[in-house]
C-alpha cells in the first residue's frame, strides 16, 4: 500500500505541493526572523546581495577603529596596547597614522611620516591598493574614496551618525591632531575585524544563492502542484479519509497543541536561552508543523463535512453500545437501555452532589463548575434518551401504518426507516415480506390472466369450426328426401353440436367469473321479485317436470344491491339444477328470509340419485353425480352459480344430508 | 323486382358458403369476400344492400372495415363474431353496426335478422320516413295509437287485447321500468297480488311474436329484480 501510494501520481503532486509550501514558508519565516533579529534593519536582508564595503557594518567598524585612534592620541592614559592590538590584528588590511602635536603622541603602522597632509582630497603617498581612507585634520573628518570625498553629512550616507559620535567628547583636545586610517581594497583573510565580517559576508552570499535557489525551487514546485491540482486533490481525499478516523476530541487537542507551538512559542521563545539560529529553526519547524496540521484539518473539514464533527467519542460510544445491544432481543435491549440510563443518572447525580459539597468550601468555583458540567451532561443524556424514545415510537407508528398499507394491497411503497433506528431490522423484514408478496401476487395475477387469455382464445378457436358444423347440420336438416336413418343421424348431430356450443359458452363464462375481472352492473333490486320472475320465466319446464315448488317468499320487497343479470343466471342455474336432479313427484322448497341486514335464500330438493360425493366435490368444475353423466348440460351450472354469487357479493354454500340437497345463498342488505 | 344483394365477409370460406346457401334459398343475391380489403373493393365498385361482416380477419379486421364503409355509406351491417361478451357487443354497435350476431349462430335467426334489417333500411329507414304524432316507435317496433296495432319492421303483429294494452302501456314510456303490479293494475284494472306469473306469461307470449330470438330479446326486456320495459332505441 505504502509503496504503491508513493509511486502514484496523486502522491507526487501532493508531495510537490507540500515541499513548495514548506520551502516558501520556511524562507518567509527565516527572512522575517532575520529581520526581527536585526531590529527591523532591512539592510540585514540585503547583506548577501550588497558589497561589504558599502554596508553600514563596514562603515561602523571602520568608524570604531577611527575612534580608537582618536582615543589613542587624545589621552596618554588610555589602554594603548590592548587597543592597538585590535588594530594590529587587522594586519595589512589597515594602514593608520595618528599624531597629537601638543603631546607628541604618535601611533602608526607605516614607515615614515604622513604629516602633514595639506590637502585631504589629494591622495597621500600610500602603498597600492588603499583607495579608501578616513582623515581628521583637527577640524573635520573626511572620508575619501578613490580620491573623492564622500558625503558624510548626508543622513542616507550612513556616515552621519558615526561621524557625530567621533566628535562627541574629545574634539577640543584634538585641535592639533591628525588621524588617518586607510582600508585595503581587497581584504586579506584573517579571523579578526573586517576580515571576519568579510568572511561572514562571503558565507552570506552563498546563503543568499541557496535562498534564491530554494525560492525558485519552491515556486516551480508550487506551479507544478497547481497544474496537477486534481491529482493533489486526490491525495487530499486520502488524507481526509485517514484523518477522518480520528475522533473530534483528539483533533481538538492536537489543534490546541499545534496552536500553542506555533503561536505561543515564538511569542515567548526569544527570551529563552536558545541561540538565535536554533530559535529560528525551531520556530520554522513548529510553524510548519502547525501549518500542515491545520491544512489537514481544513482538508478533513472540506471532504468529510458533517462527519468531521459527528465522529467523536460520544457517537463512537453510542455506536459501540448499539452493536452491543444488537446481541440481545429487541425487548431486552430496550429494557437494558432504560436500566443503563437510570444507573448512569444515579452515578452522575452522586458525583455531582459530591462536587457540590466540595464546592461549599472551595472559593475558586472549580468544583461548582465540575458539578454543573456533570449535571448538564446528565440532563443531556436524558434528553438524548427521550428523543431516541420518541423516534422509536414514531417508527413503530410508521411500521403499523405500513402493515395496514400492505393489508390493503399496496405492494409497492417501501417503508423507509433510518439505518440506525431501533426497528430497522423489523422494517427491513417487513419490506422483504412485502416484496415477496408483491411478486407472488403479480405472478398469480399474471397466471390468471394467461389462463383467461388461453380459455378466451381456445373458446374463440372452438367456435369457428363449430359455426361451420352447426351451419351445415342445419343445411342438412333442410334437405328433403334423405333416408329415414340419415335424418336421425342429423338430429343427433344437431343436438350434440348445440350442447357443445352451450358447453363452450359456460366454460368461457365460468373462467371469466373466476378471473374476478368481470364488469358488474350494480343496482338496487328486489331479490324476492327476482326469484319470482325467474320462476315465471321457467314456468314451462317447471310445469313439465311434474315437481311441486313450495315457495316461502315474502310479499314485501327484499332489497339488495347486486347485478340483476348475473343473479338471474344464478337462479336459472339453481332451478334448472333442481329440475334435472330431483326425484320425480317430489317437492322443491324455495325460502327467502330477510332481517334488514342480511337476506338468506335456500333451495332444497330431494336427489333422484345417491349423492356419493362431498359438498366440495360437487363444486369442482365438471363434477357431477355419476348417474347423470349422460344428461344434458355442461355440468358447470353450480360452479357458475357459485362464482356469480360470489362476484355479486354473496355467499354460496351447499349441504348434503342423505338425499336432501340444500343450497344456501346469503346477501348483505343495505 | 331486382334481387337484393348481400355481401358476406368472413375469412372462413365454409362459413361464407353456408351463409350464402341460406341467403340464396331466401332469394337474395350473394357477394363473397374473404378479408376486409376485398370487402372494401366490392362495396366501392358494386351496389350492396347489406353486409354480414366477421370481426377477426386477416389484412383488415371487421371493425376497421366497418369504420371505412361507414365513412361513405349507410348500408346496414350485421357483425358476425365469436366474441360473445357484452362489452364486445356494445363496442360493435357503438362503432356503427346495426346488429350483432355471435358465432355459432342459428341460420334461421340470422336470416330473420337480415330480413329485418333490409326491411328497415329499404322500406322504413331511408325510403319513406313518416312521423305521425299518434305513432309510438322504438327501432323497428311501431305502435299505432289510432288503430291500436303493432308492426315490427312494417309487418303487422297479431296481439290479443291484453297484449295490446300491455304494449301500449310500455310503448308510451320507452326505457321506463314497470313493476308487474303496476302493469297488472293498469291493464287489468284490479288490485295486484301475486301477479308476477300472470304478467310474465303475457310478456313471454308478446316476445315470441315480436322478437327474432325470444331468449335474447331486442325490444321487450326483463329487468331482473325490478320489472319490465321496452328498450328505447
Amino acid at each position: 500500500m505504502d509503496t504503491k501510494l508513493r509511486k502514484s501520481k496523486p502522491f507526487t503532486a501532493w508531495l510537490c505541493f507540500f515541499l513548495a509550501v514548506s520551502i516558501i514558508t520556511g524562507l518567509l519565516i527565516t527572512g522575517l526572523s532575520a529581520l526581527a533579529h536585526s531590529n527591523g534593519n532591512v539592510e540585514a536582508l540585503q547583506a548577501p546581495f550588497t558589497d561589504y564595503k558599502s554596508s553600514s557594518t563596514f562603515k561602523e567598524r571602520t568608524g570604531n577603529y577611527f575612534r580608537e585612534l582618536f582615543y589613542l592620541v587624545a589621552s596618554p592614559s588610555y589602554r594603548r596596547e590592548g587597543t592597538k592590538w585590535s588594530l594590529d590584528n587587522e594586519g595589512e588590511n589597515l594602514i593608520y597614522y595618528a599624531v597629537n602635536k601638543d603631546s607628541g603622541l604618535l601611533v602608526k603602522n607605516i614607515e615614515g611620516d604622513l604629516s602633514p597632509i595639506s590637502d585631504p582630497e589629494k591622495m597621500p603617498d600610500l602603498p597600492d591598493g588603499y583607495k579608501y581612507y578616513w582623515y581628521f585634520d583637527g577640524q573635520k573628518v573626511w572620508v575619501i574614496e578613490d580620491g573623492q570625498p564622500v558625503y558624510v553629512e548626508r543622513l542616507d550616507s550612513g556616515y552621519w551618525g558615526i561621524i557625530l559620535r567621533e566628535f562627541s567628547d574629545k574634539t577640543t583636545e584634538l585641535v592639533n591632531s591628525e588621524v588617518f586610517l586607510a582600508v585595503k581594497d581587497t581584504l586579506v583573510k584573517n579571523p579578526y575585524g573586517h576580515s571576519q565580517y568579510y568572511e561572514e559576508q562571503q558565507l552570506l552570499i552563498v546563503l543568499g544563492r541557496i535562498y534564491i535557489a530554494l525560492l525558485v525551487l519552491g515556486v516551480s514546485l508550487l506551479v507544478y502542484a497547481l497544474v496537477r491540482r486534481r491529482e493533489k486533490r486526490e491525495f487530499d481525499r486520502k488524507l481526509a479519509s485517514w484523518s477522518g478516523q480520528m475522533w473530534l476530541e483528539v483533533k481538538l487537542l492536537l489543534s490546541l497543541l499545534a496552536l500553542t507551538l506555533t503561536v505561543a512559542y515564538p511569542l515567548m521563545g526569544y527570551s529563552g536561552s536558545f541561540e538565535w539560529l536554533w530559535g529560528v529553526i525551531l520556530v520554522s519547524c513548529f510553524t510548519l508543523l502547525g501549518l500542515w496540521w491545520f491544512y489537514l484539518m481544513l482538508v478533513d473539514l472540506v471532504f468529510n463535512g458533517k462527519s468531521f464533527f459527528t465522529h467523536n467519542s460520544i457517537n463512537s460510544l453510542l455506536t459501540w453500545y448499539r452493536k452491543y445491544e444488537s446481541r440481545y432481543s429487541w425487548q431486552k435491549s430496550m429494557l437494558k437501555r432504560a436500566y443503563l440510563l437510570v444507573a448512569a443518572e444515579a452515578v452522575m447525580a452522586l458525583i455531582s452532589v459530591m462536587f457540590l459539597m466540595v464546592a461549599i468550601g472551595d472559593s475558586s468555583g472549580l468544583a461548582l463548575l465540575v458539578a454543573l458540567l456533570i449535571a448538564g451532561a446528565g440532563i443531556y443524556l436524558i434528553y438524548r434518551y427521550l428523543k431516541r424514545y420518541e423516534e422509536t415510537l414514531d417508527n413503530l407508528g410508521e411500521l403499523m401504518d405500513h402493515i395496514e398499507l400492505i393489508k390493503n394491497g399496496d405492494m409497492k411503497t417501501r417503508l423507509e426507516v433510518p439505518a440506525d433506528a431501533d426497528i430497522y431490522p423489523a422494517a427491513q423484514n417487513l419490506n422483504s415480506i412485502q416484496e415477496g408478496m408483491g411478486i407472488a401476487v403479480a405472478e398469480k395475477m399474471k397466471s390468471e390472466r394467461m389462463k383467461i387469455d388461453l380459455i378466451t382464445n381456445v373458446s374463440h378457436d372452438l367456435k369457428t369450426p363449430l359455426t361451420s358444423i352447426i351451419s351445415y347440420v342445419e343445411l342438412l336438416n333442410q334437405e328433403e328426401g334423405l333416408p329415414e336413418q340419415v335424418n336421425d343421424y342429423v338430429k343427433i348431430l344437431a343436438q350434440k353440436s348445440e350442447r357443445l356450443k352451450n358447453l363452450i359458452q359456460d366454460l368461457f363464462d365460468l373462467s371469466k367469473a373466476n378471473s374476478e375481472n368481470i364488469a358488474l352492473d350494480l343496482e338496487q333490486l328486489d331479490l324476492a321479485r327476482l326469484i319470482k320472475q325467474t320462476l315465471a320465466d321457467l314456468e314451462e319446464p317447471i310445469n313439465d317436470s311434474g315437481l311441486t315448488f313450495r315457495l316461502n317468499i315474502p310479499d314485501e320487497p327484499v332489497y339488495i344491491v347486486s347485478d340483476g343479470k348475473k343473479l338471474y343466471r344464478v337462479w336459472e342455474n339453481l332451478i334448472t339444477n333442481a329440475l334435472k336432479y330431483s326425484l320425480s313427484g317430489s317437492r322443491v322448497f324455495i325460502d327467502l328470509i330477510a332481517d334488514g341486514e342480511s337476506a338468506w335464500a335456500t333451495v332444497k330438493n330431494t336427489a333422484n340419485y345417491e349423492m356419493n360425493f362431498s359438498e366440495d366435490e360437487i363444486l369442482q368444475r365438471f363434477a357431477r353425480g355419476d348417474a347423470s353423466r349422460t344428461s344434458e348440460g355442461s355440468g358447470l351450472g353450480l360452479s357458475i352459480a357459485q362464482s356469480f354469487t360470489q362476484i355479486c357479493g354473496g355467499r354460496f354454500s351447499i349441504k348434503i344430508d342423505g338425499d336432501l340437497f340444500k343450497i344456501e345463498l346469503c346477501f348483505k342488505q343495505n | 323486382m331486382e334481387k337484393q344483394r348481400v355481401l358476406v365477409v368472413d375469412d372462413d370460406r365454409e362459413i361464407v358458403n353456408a351463409i350464402a346457401i341460406n341467403l340464396q334459398n331466401e332469394g337474395y343475391a350473394v357477394l363473397k369476400a374473404y378479408d376486409g380489403l376485398q370487402a372494401l373493393d366490392i362495396v366501392s365498385t358494386q351496389s350492396v344492400h347489406l353486409i354480414i361482416l366477421d370481426v377477426m380477419m386477416p389484412k383488415l379486421d371487421g371493425l376497421s372495415t366497418m369504420l371505412k364503409i361507414r365513412a361513405e355509406k349507410n348500408i346496414p351491417i350485421i357483425i358476425l363474431s365469436a366474441k360473445s361478451e357484452d362489452t364486445d357487443k356494445v363496442l360493435g354497435l357503438s362503432m356503427g353496426a346495426d346488429d350483432y350476431v355471435t358465432k355459432p349462430f342459428n341460420s334461421m335467426e340470422l336470416m330473420a335478422r337480415v330480413k329485418s334489417q333490409l326491411r328497415r333500411y329499404l322500406s322504413l329507414g331511408d325510403v319513406n320516413v313518416q312521423t305521425r304524432p299518434n305513432l309510438l316507435k322504438s327501432g323497428g317496433l311501431c305502435f299505432d295509437l289510432e288503430s291500436h296495432t303493432l308492426t315490427v319492421d312494417g309487418d303487422l303483429v297479431k296481439l290479443t287485447a291484453t297484449e295490446t294494452k300491455i304494449m301500449e302501456l310500455l310503448m308510451r314510456s320507452p326505457g321506463r321500468i314497470f313493476p308487474a303490479e303496476e302493469i297488472y293494475e293498469r291493464v287489468w284494472g284490479e288490485t295486484a297480488y301475486g301477479v308476477e306469473n300472470t304478467v310474465m306469461v303475457h310478456i313471454r307470449r308478446i316476445r315470441e311474436k315480436i322478437e327474432i330470438n325470444p331468449k335474447e330479446p331486442e325490444y321487450l326486456k326483463v329487468v331482473w329484480g325490478i320489472g319490465y320495459k321496452i328498450e328505447k332505441i
